[in-house]
């Protein structure tokens, strides 16, 4: 599969067209600008394309059948919501609501500092569990490793 | 007489124009409210999450500057990045069902079936991880352009054309097992 080739509007090969359809569907619209002009061209002279065309476009019919109208009545609320801000909260307060315990947990900045207590804690552990010593980067990446794992499976990397 | 720019609106907000700001919301807010729609499955939480992303705007606009991207892309991904968080603290059912009460009409079996299969291809988009699901949102429902929707997603064009092309995959299957696409359907 070639995701998102450099080549602009000049090359658009079948295969390319294919992976245009798997990720954007069969709709000229949705497709890269960049390479619009020369799928649709390879669609109008040939088969096979159309073909791909087909296949995508009975997805797109389906994903279309579920339209979402926002009620005018939900615009009206949020714009209602919305007309009266608070006031900007400055980046001193914010530090003084940090301070204050009260603030602190009302600012909901407790559960992030579990977290952060947390991963101290965990570093220290591996730290003093694991020969050599991790530093820099690959100490970054023993403690978020699985994150950032979890994420590039996701994004198919 | 011509309208005011995102970011000349923008400029007055951090200046705390309420005016400005209510164009914002009423330019943007029907946008920003399907978007969440879809990716929360709920409506009251999508207004929610418009609520929360329009304050946001109303908190940072005067620290917000134009930096390669518009104003639109800095809030879609706001409203991913809420709808995102509120995903991860609780999984989200398909889109609610209208909830129609039986219909004895001529075609009213034709309205059903429909509503049938709309229903099935609601639950798996529902099963969709977060970031295909939202992906497909941008770039399919939203037809944003797809260097916005990467933009949106913070990630790169190709990363997101990866993550297009395993949500349609996994549609695919998950609707074909379902019998809802077939492949008479994909000939056609």
């Amino acid at each position: 599969m070639t995701l998102h080739p450099q080549n602009p509007q000049s090359d658009v090969t079948l295969e390319r067209l294919r992976d245009i359809a798997a990720a954007y569907g069969a709709d000229p619209r949705r497709w890269p600008e960049g390479e619009r002009d020369a799928a649709v061209a390879l669609m109008n002279r040939s088969v096979a394309a159309r073909d791909i065309m087909a296949e995508a476009g009975a997805l797109d019919a389906l994903l279309d059948g579920l339209p979402v109208q926002v009620p005018d009545a939900a615009l009206a609320r949020l714009t209602a919501a919305t007309a009266f801000p608070p006031p900007r909260q400055s980046s001193s307060s914010v530090w003084a609501s940090a301070l204050d315990w009260r603030g602190f947990l009302a600012a909901d900045l407790w559960p992030r500092a579990t977290v952060f207590a947390g991963m101290i804690a965990l570093g220290i552990v591996t730290g003093l569990a694991l020969e050599p010593v991790a530093v820099g980067n690959d100490a970054y990446a023993m403690v978020f490793g699985d994150l950032f794992s979890e994420m590039d499976e996701d994004i198919g990397l | 007489m011509q309208e005011d720019s995102d970011q000349d609106l923008l400029r007055l907000v951090g200046g705390g124009d309420r005016q400005a700001y209510r164009i914002l919301v009423e330019r943007h807010g029907r946008r920003v409210i399907a978007m969440a729609w879809r990716m929360t499955g709920n409506q009251a939480e999508a207004e929610d999450v418009a609520q929360d992303a329009f304050l946001r705007v109303w908190q940072h606009a005067g620290a917000w500057r134009e930096q390669g991207a518009k104003f639109t892309t800095w809030l879609y991904r706001v409203v991913m990045n809420l709808c995102l968080d509120r995903r991860r603290r609780k999984p989200m059912a398909p889109l609610e069902a209208a909830g129609d009460p039986p219909d004895e009409r001529p075609g009213a079996e034709a309205t059903l079936a429909a509503a049938q299969q709309s229903r099935q291809v609601n639950d798996a988009l529902a099963k969709l991880p977060d970031r295909q699901r939202a992906a497909l949102v941008l770039s399919y429902y939203e037809g944003l352009s797809n260097t916005v929707a990467a933009a949106a997603l913070d990630i790169s064009v190709a990363a997101l054309e990866s993550l297009l092309v395993r949500a349609r995959r996994a549609l695919r299957a998950e609707l074909e097992t379902r019998g809802v696409l077939t492949a008479e359907m994909e000939r056609s």
